[in-house]
């Protein structure tokens, strides 16, 4: 050993003090970049004393799986979430005032009212208008619902397309990661980058990653579905123009293979595209669906029928009709029939109708008048009609509901339906977001910097390097007396 | 090395999560404190929502039954005061008969035909009462004032009646020719032919325009009950033809023993009269009845069903309230502590 050696080791020291505090520095302004992760610079040993060989970066690939799953999961749940709240929006607060249960309930006291004065025309007429608040309660209902598939739908193609762009500033990402790990370079930064976008990609769809050699990660849905392997594979999707009851809304495609919806209240959608088309193509239909059998059962619950001794013409629609025109026979749902839902202009004042033929029938004809001789309290019809509200009749048993009930209860059923998928939704959505949080906390302490510990080490640089620093006037004096000698 | 297993950044979110959830809870527990219902019915019942709405609908529904009966009651009840004043004329009028019984001379007679028609007229006003615009007697035809006037001029009753004895007898009854017509003969125009337009369909052309049927109202989820009568009863047909014998044939140029009999038959009529009115102010009393006791009901209903409904929405207030401080304790907690953790930094000491 000679003090020249002495002399490098000090070096050295120094050279590797200024990169950890390089280092410690980059920690700390970085302190609250979520996306960050601690490095750490790794030291070896040579000859000449410690060397730094290499930036670590911390990682844990266990956590940061957890990370993702969790970020899927609740970002699913919460679009599902959203979206039945926007569904419940449609059918008021805290009383349902615009639920059709509520305002069903609303015509049949004013029936009822009149039932028992049935000579007051004025009563006659505040019937028609209820009648005229519910038809048009059902019709912006269904029309409601449609919309939020609508906007559901523009919101998917959306996140198609910011999926599209993820995925492609993904492949920048793992080929300056690839790239930098061949060289073997500092790859770090790249590596924040392509987790921090493979975290947002998670939160569009569910993801699996796997890491191959030379750091390349490919990433699968998860379905299984190849969402990334080298070249990003691509997300398509054709927004429709807009929605009816009829209208099936497209699929989401990617690589080819059709996304599925998600499944339950407590979903299974992971990412919030799933969720999204579970409220498309799963909640919204079946909220349609009960609009629908509500609007049949009105039309059917109101229709004339023929007085004669012997029937013989049709039953015809009533207080209630539709774009149809007739009274649809059988318990069986008849779709988008709620969008066309009205009263019977005949009824309605302002358009030259009269009211008081809700008493009396015959709308379609004298053959279906119940009342010929026009007694003014003929309370019979008005009162069958209070008592059918109330009484069980069939509903189409595929609409998911009881298949016997009556159609009041049947309204109020639909509104349970949604209740009950709400606030599992909320219930799941709450420990999903949860999950999430205490994962990406997880994965931050595990990950993240803390500037007590960079400020410690900071201190320990400190005195490394006014050690070194030391040392090194230290061999200079001893080079200095050596010389002196020698002179 | 690493040697601490807490990041800044997690650090400084710890508390967030606990304050937002904190904030919303409040929130949504000082609404239940006020208003004493859940915050959110649909989150917090979920599918039991529907019963919360079907009972709403159920109590909405009740309450316009009542209301309802509480028209009912009144209709029920101006026509019982309505009969009893028919039922009182009816029973004048046979008092009238009994005294004038014998009776031959004209001023007797004229007294009596006073009294007969005062007792007709009183009957007709009572069976024309209208109540909020329906005439009360006139079945579901209550658009329609049910009985004709007998004394007006152009009066039809009068008109058929003038017709019916001047074509069975070939004159009419004011006729001094009367006076051939024999106690059989006048028995049997009272019974064979002047009756059967009374009780006949002749009633429903000549006298009353009442539909046979009666108005019906729900009192109750499940029972309907006859909420009115009409003119075209028993005993308003035997009123009607009683004081017709008394005003017409009564006072007719007859002998002694023709008015005698005729006396006899009006004295008979009038009672079927009474009895007759009474029957439909019991059957009357029965629906008043069925209706006080359904109020009742309905009553007791409306109670257990909010007791029920709040049951399933309401909220102890008193538990929001506790949970509200408590919660506000913890999220003052919470801000220390962020404050006192924010704070603590080894760049204090350094």
């Amino acid at each position: 050993m000679s003090l020249t050696s002495a002399l490098n080791a000090a070096q050295t020291s120094l050279s590797n003090t200024s990169t950890q505090t390089n280092i410690v520095s980059r920690n700390i302004s970085n302190a609250s970049d979520p996306d960050y992760n601690r490095r750490n610079a790794a030291l070896a040993t040579n000859v000449y004393g410690a060397q730094v060989v290499s930036i670590e970066r911390a990682q844990d690939q266990a956590l940061f799986r957890q990370t993702i799953k969790g970020t899927s999961a609740a970002s699913g749940q919460q679009a599902l979430l959203s979206g039945l709240e926007t569904i419940k929006g449609i059918f008021g607060g805290n009383d349902y005032e615009t639920s059709p249960a509520a305002m069903l309930g609303t015509l049949r006291d004013t029936l009822s009212t009149f039932a028992s004065q049935p000579g007051e025309s004025t009563l006659a007429r505040s019937s028609v208008a209820d009648a005229q608040t519910l038809a048009a309660g059902i019709r912006d209902a269904s029309a409601a619902v449609q919309k939020v598939r609508l906007d559901t739908d523009n919101e998917i193609e959306r996140q198609v397309g910011k999926l599209n762009e993820l995925l492609a500033r993904f492949e920048t990402a793992n080929n300056n990661v690839t790239r930098g790990t061949q060289l073997g370079g500092d790859v770090s930064a790249d590596m924040d980058e392509r987790d921090s976008l493979l975290k947002q990609i998670s939160g569009i769809i569910g993801v699996s990653t796997i890491t191959r050699t030379g750091n390349d990660v490919a990433i699968y849905t998860s379905d299984g579905t190849t969402l990334f392997e080298s070249v990003p594979r691509p997300v398509t999707f054709t927004p429709s123009v807009g929605f009816a009851a009829t209208v099936q809304g497209n699929a989401v495609f990617v690589d080819g293979v059709p996304l599925g919806a998600g499944v339950g209240a407590n979903s299974t959608a992971k990412g919030s595209l799933q969720g999204l088309l579970q409220v498309r193509d799963e909640m919204a239909p079946a909220v349609q669906t009960h609009l629908d059998e509500i609007a049949r059962a009105l039309i059917v619950t109101f229709a004339e029928t023929d007085q004669s001794a012997v029937p013989t013409l049709p039953d015809q629609p009533g207080l209630f009709t539709w774009a149809g025109g007739t009274v649809p026979a059988g318990a069986t749902v008849v779709p988008g029939i709620a969008a066309s839902f009205a009263v019977n202009a005949a009824l309605i004042p302002a358009q030259g109708g009269n009211p008081e033929l809700l008493r009396d029938g015959g709308i379609n004809g004298a053959a279906y008048n119940a009342n010929p001789t026009g007694a003014a309290s003929f309370s019979a019809r008005l009162d069958a009609f209070v008592v059918a509200i109330d009484t069980p009749m069939g509903f189409d048993p595929a609409s998911g509901l009881s298949p016997s009930t009556s159609v009041i209860d049947y309204a109020a059923d639909s509104l349970g339906w949604l209740e009950l998928n709400r606030s599992e939704a909320s219930s799941a959505s709450e420990s999903r977001e949860a999950f999430r949080f205490r994962a990406v906390e997880a994965y931050s302490n595990d990950t993240g910097v803390s500037i007590d510990e960079e400020m410690s080490m900071l201190l320990e640089l400190e005195q490394s390097y006014t050690a070194s620093a030391r040392l090194i006037s230290v061999i200079d004096q001893m080079l200095e007396a050596l010389m002196s000698t020698v002179r | 090395m690493k040697t601490s297993f807490i990041s800044n950044l997690a650090m400084n979110n710890a508390m967030r999560m606990t304050i937002a959830r904190g904030q919303l809870e409040i929130q949504q527990l000082q609404k239940e404190a006020v208003t004493g219902r859940h915050a959110d019915i649909g989150i917090a019942l979920g599918a039991q929502t529907s019963s919360s709405v079907s009972l709403g609908r159920d109590l909405a529904r009740m309450n316009t039954i009542l209301d309802s009966n509480a028209l009912v009651s009144q209709r029920l009840g101006t026509s019982q005061l309505a009969l009893e004043a028919m039922s009182n004329s009816a029973q004048q009028m046979l008092e009238t008969f009994i005294v004038a019984n014998g009776a031959n001379d004209a001023p007797k007679l004229s007294v009596m035909q006073r009294d007969v028609q005062a007792a007709l007229e009183t009957f007709t006003a009572a069976g024309n009462t209208s109540v909020n615009g329906e005439y009360l007697f006139a079945g579901i035809n209550s658009d329609v004032k049910p009985l004709e006037e007998y004394t007006v001029a152009g009066s039809t009753p009068k008109a058929a009646f003038d017709a019916t004895f001047l074509g069975h007898f070939g004159f009419a009854q004011t006729d001094p020719a009367a006076a051939g017509i024999t106690v059989a003969q006048m028995d049997n125009f009272i019974t064979n032919v002047l009756e059967p337009t009374f009780m006949g369909t002749d009633w429903n052309t000549n006298w009353s325009s009442a539909s046979d049927t009666n108005i019906t109202s729900r009192i109750r989820n499940g029972e309907v009950v006859e909420s009115g009568t009409n003119s075209n009863s028993l005993g308003m047909r035997s009123f009607a033809l009683a004081a017709v014998i008394g005003m017409e044939l009564l006072t007719a140029p007859v002998t002694s023993e023709v008015r005698e009999a005729a006396n006899a038959r009006a004295i008979e009529y009038s009672g079927q009269a009474v009895t007759g009115i009474d029957n439909q102010r019991s059957l009357l009393g029965v629906s008043e009845n069925r209706v006080s006791k359904a109020d009742v009901a309905l009553e007791s209903q409306i109670k257990i069903l909010k007791l029920h409904i709040n049951d399933i929405e309401g909220v102890d207030p008193y538990e929001a309230s506790t949970r509200v401080n408590s919660l506000l304790a913890q999220v003052e907690t919470s801000y220390a502590l962020t404050a006192r953790i924010q704070r603590l930094s080894l760049m204090n000491y350094l």
